[in-house]
């Protein structure tokens, strides 16, 4: 059975998938690393460097939106511990509410683009709304990228692939989803709040 | 392990509720900075110590992520001596900004010669 895959010895002493993540997520750090501190350089460096007004940034729903973030990590990582204790209901439960905590999250984002645009803030006018496109945009991707990958999790689970002994794949989704809620945790106070 | 999770949920949610409140009240441009980067800086070590199990990894993932740390400190700061010699060379002419870098690129080739004579 490849359900064992996770259970075979590696020279690392951890298993394969999890090394592989880690580094993954080692160069995502780079890629908005590289994107955060451009950000910051220019905003802190150039004097024609013009910050909107906080009204027109709706601080309210950006909170809001970090909530439901935040909220959509505790219920993934419920997921994995109710799936360590061999809780199909509770994985495939916590799973669906991950999901639609995502969906949330793109929602609110996709009705505070169009309010952006139509108070001026656009891609183009400024650095600002260059930036804060740029990397609200990649962030919102890899939000997509882990609906996606947690509807793997969620298709699996119906099927009733994991177990107690085999929950590797939903820790590794886990990983993945929980690095995007704290890029989002750093994007907001740069974004909303300086 | 469900009762720690729920507990950093609470503290994630008392934090993003403090630095939203917190970024109301005027503590000077540099004050509020330090005061949101503190919080934002508290969240993240909470997600990735508890729910990404940072906490109770082995030494390979810990190198991977202070790896990755580390290069993001280089690129936050290692461009600063050029933002630096930059302004310096706006705002009070390019004799300050020589004054600047001369004497760096001076200490710098001592210590280059100093090890050499080991």
């Amino acid at each position: 059975m490849n359900n064992l895959i996770t259970e075979t010895e590696t020279t690392t002493g951890i298993p394969n998938g999890k090394l592989g993540i880690w580094v993954f997520l080692a160069s995502e750090v780079m890629l908005f690393g590289a994107f955060i501190s451009s950000y910051v350089i220019l905003r802190m460096g150039s004097d024609a460097f013009i910050i909107p007004p906080r009204e027109m940034l709706g601080v309210p729903l950006a909170t809001l939106n970090t909530f439901v973030l935040i909220a959509s990590s505790v219920t993934m990582v419920l997921a994995l511990d109710a799936i360590q204790r061999d809780n199909q209901k509770g994985l495939l439960q916590f799973m669906a509410l991950t999901i639609f905590l995502g969906f949330c999250f793109l929602a609110i984002k996709s009705y505070e683009y169009p309010h952006k645009w139509s108070v001026g803030i656009t891609i183009s006018n400024n650095l600002f709304g260059s930036f804060y496109y740029t990397l609200t945009g990649l962030h919102a991707l890899h939000v997509i990228g882990g609906i996606i990958f947690n509807s793997y999790i969620l298709f699996k689970a119906m099927q009733g692939y994991f177990s107690a002994e085999n929950y590797a794949r939903v820790e590794y989704a886990g990983l993945y989803w929980h690095f995007v809620d704290l890029v989002w945790v750093i994007l907001f106070p740069i974004f909303y709040l300086l | 392990m469900v009762k720690t999770y729920l507990a950093v949920f609470g503290t994630l949610a008392v934090l993003t509720a403090l630095t939203v409140g917190v970024s109301y009240i005027h503590f000077g441009k540099g004050g509020n900075i330090a005061i949101a980067l503190l919080i934002a800086f508290a969240k993240v070590a909470l997600i990735a110590a508890f729910f990404m199990h940072l906490k109770f990894e082995g030494k390979l993932i810990h190198t991977i992520f202070y790896t990755a740390v580390f290069f993001l400190l280089i690129l936050l700061f290692l461009v600063l001596p050029d933002i630096g010699v930059s302004h310096a060379m706006m705002e009070k002419g390019k004799w300050v900004a020589i004054g600047i870098v001369v004497p760096a690129a001076v200490v710098f080739g001592l210590f280059v010669m100093l090890k050499r004579l080991k």
